[in-house]
């Protein structure tokens, strides 16, 4: 029996094999790739210190103050102004408010109004449209004069649109303004996105430590003030978590906060350094 | 992040990578395809091979008159292997042995074992070629996948030390081309050493089963040569 010797098949196999091989390689390098990791949770987590005198926040801090009074001290101060200084612009605010309330009113009279003439304004013309049939023969002028109206109707509408779109907006420029908490959050996420890229965490850092800095800052952003507020207990977390804030050295995000929203909520600010990502 | 991914690519690492490396990795993919090209041409030589014995076997043991599955063999022009060529061997040497007057029978039963040892020797060096070859395949080839990536890192220090300014994005592409050297180099080797096992164990099997039949058929010869 004659066995095959040939050698050209398997070449032919081999070179087929290995061409497969680089066009799935180099052409569709994708293919082999995992989908992209899900994003890892945050390994900073910062509370806002919110000194609006809401019922659920006070007795929390006046338990901070208790435990600790003296480095509060200044902090008191601090929150004293900060306080005075928030209720003029809720005053502020209310008063804005009346005031827009006013105009809504003043607004919608003048919309009523400006109806009334409009039918007032529809009735002659159909008077006399219908003199004009009659009269026929200056019809052509009245129908001049009937166009001229129709333009100015519609320019008197188109005003009034544009009144109305002005309210809308002032309405939802109100909202946004009442409602800052969740562009609170976005701020909150753009100062611990700032931290976190700084932070290095020590090789003795272990789930649970958590330690909380209270950072105080200039509306240009400027650190002014960083003290340890709850010790994790480790001494190089610590440091490495007050390195992170000092490394930031000034959080250019905080120029594009408004006055009213830094003022409120990020004046003074605690960041809580904890390493969840960690297994052991 | 897409756009880095592409310039990060295998291809692109290949293609700029130094000289010697790219010259090493082209060693490595023309022993990958001369290896699997023996691979191929091993499996289908080796299974006609144990695929004929097993049919010349049971033609053998059927009872068919001896001189008739030579003449059968005879019919057939081709140049006949494997197991059957042990058979006509000795066959061949054992009828010529005994037409020729005053052979005593020792010297026609030796004559003829002499002719099968021959075939069996023959059939041996065809079972077992190329298998050296991919020996050596598996057991250099991740040596110089290694050399070239020993040589795709030292040149990528150089370049850091003379860059000055070491950082990860300077360092990794280095490294991953020369990686790349060593991935090639195992690449090659692993199939090259599971054909060689795998091919080396089988023609080892089938020439035992050569031999056995060789044993076999002395015995039959012996018993005719002593009969008469």
């Amino acid at each position: 029996m004659k066995l095959e010797k040939s050698l050209s098949l398997p070449v032919f196999l081999s070179v087929f094999f290995h061409a497969l091989l680089l066009v799935l390689f180099l052409g569709n390098w994708n293919f082999f790739k995992k989908e992209e990791e899900p994003y890892k949770p945050h390994y900073v987590t910062a509370t806002l210190v919110d000194l609006k005198p809401k019922a659920k926040v006070q007795p929390q801090q006046t338990k901070e103050q208790v435990l600790d009074s003296k480095p509060y001290e200044d902090l008191k101060n601090n929150k004293k102004q900060d306080e005075q200084r928030r209720m003029e612009a809720e005053a502020l605010v209310q008063k804005q408010r009346e005031q827009e309330a006013k105009e809504a009113a003043v607004a919608e009279e003048q919309k009523q109004q400006k109806i009334k003439e409009e039918q007032a304004k529809i009735a002659k013309a159909k008077a006399e449209k219908e003199a004009a049939e009659k009269k026929r023969k200056a019809e052509e002028e009245a129908r001049k004069a009937e166009a001229a109206k129709k333009t100015k109707r519609e320019q008197e509408a188109q005003e009034e649109q544009r009144r109305i779109q002005a309210a809308q907006q002032k309405e939802a420029k109100h909202i946004s303004d009442t409602n800052d908490d969740a562009n609170t959050k976005s701020y909150e996420e753009m100062l611990i996105e700032r931290v976190e890229q700084n932070w290095s965490r020590p090789p003795s850092a272990r789930r649970g430590m958590e330690v909380t800095l209270e950072v105080n800052m200039l509306p240009t952003g400027v650190v002014t003030g960083l003290r340890i507020i709850k010790s994790s207990g480790d001494a190089a977390f610590d440091r490495a978590a007050e390195q992170a804030v000092r490394r930031v050295d000034r959080f250019t995000e905080a120029m594009q906060i408004p006055p009213d929203i830094f003022e409120k909520y990020f004046r003074v600010f605690r960041f809580t350094f904890s390493p969840e990502d960690l297994r052991s | 992040m897409p756009a880095t991914e592409n310039n990060l690519s295998i291809a692109h690492l290949i293609l700029n990578a130094s000289f010697l490396v790219q010259v090493v990795m082209f060693i490595l993919v023309l022993a990958s395809v001369i290896s699997w090209a023996m691979i191929f041409q091993r499996e289908r030589y080796q299974r006609k091979a144990s695929g004929a014995f097993s049919y010349f076997e049971k033609q053998f043991w059927s009872g068919i008159d001896l001189n008739q599955l030579y003449r059968q063999g005879n019919g057939r022009n081709e140049m006949v292997e494997g197991i059957e060529s042990i058979f006509r061997a000795g066959f061949k040497e054992f009828t010529r042995l005994r037409q020729t007057a005053g052979a005593d029978s020792d010297a026609v039963m030796e004559g003829s074992q002499r002719a099968m040892r021959v075939a069996l020797a023959r059939e041996q060096e065809k079972l077992e070629e190329n298998l050296p070859f991919l020996a050596s395949v598996a057991s250099v080839s991740p040596y110089i996948g290694l050399f070239g990536t020993v040589w795709g890192i030292m040149v990528s220090f150089l370049n850091i030390a003379n860059a000055g300014q070491p950082s990860l994005a300077t360092v990794a592409p280095g490294i991953a081309e020369a990686l790349i050297a060593t991935a090639m180099g195992l690449f090659a080797a692993i199939p090259a050493v599971l054909a060689y096992n795998k091919f080396s164990a089988r023609a080892e099997n089938l020439l035992s089963n050569y031999q056995t039949f060789a044993e076999e058929f002395s015995a039959i010869l012996h018993r005719q040569v002593h009969s008469k």
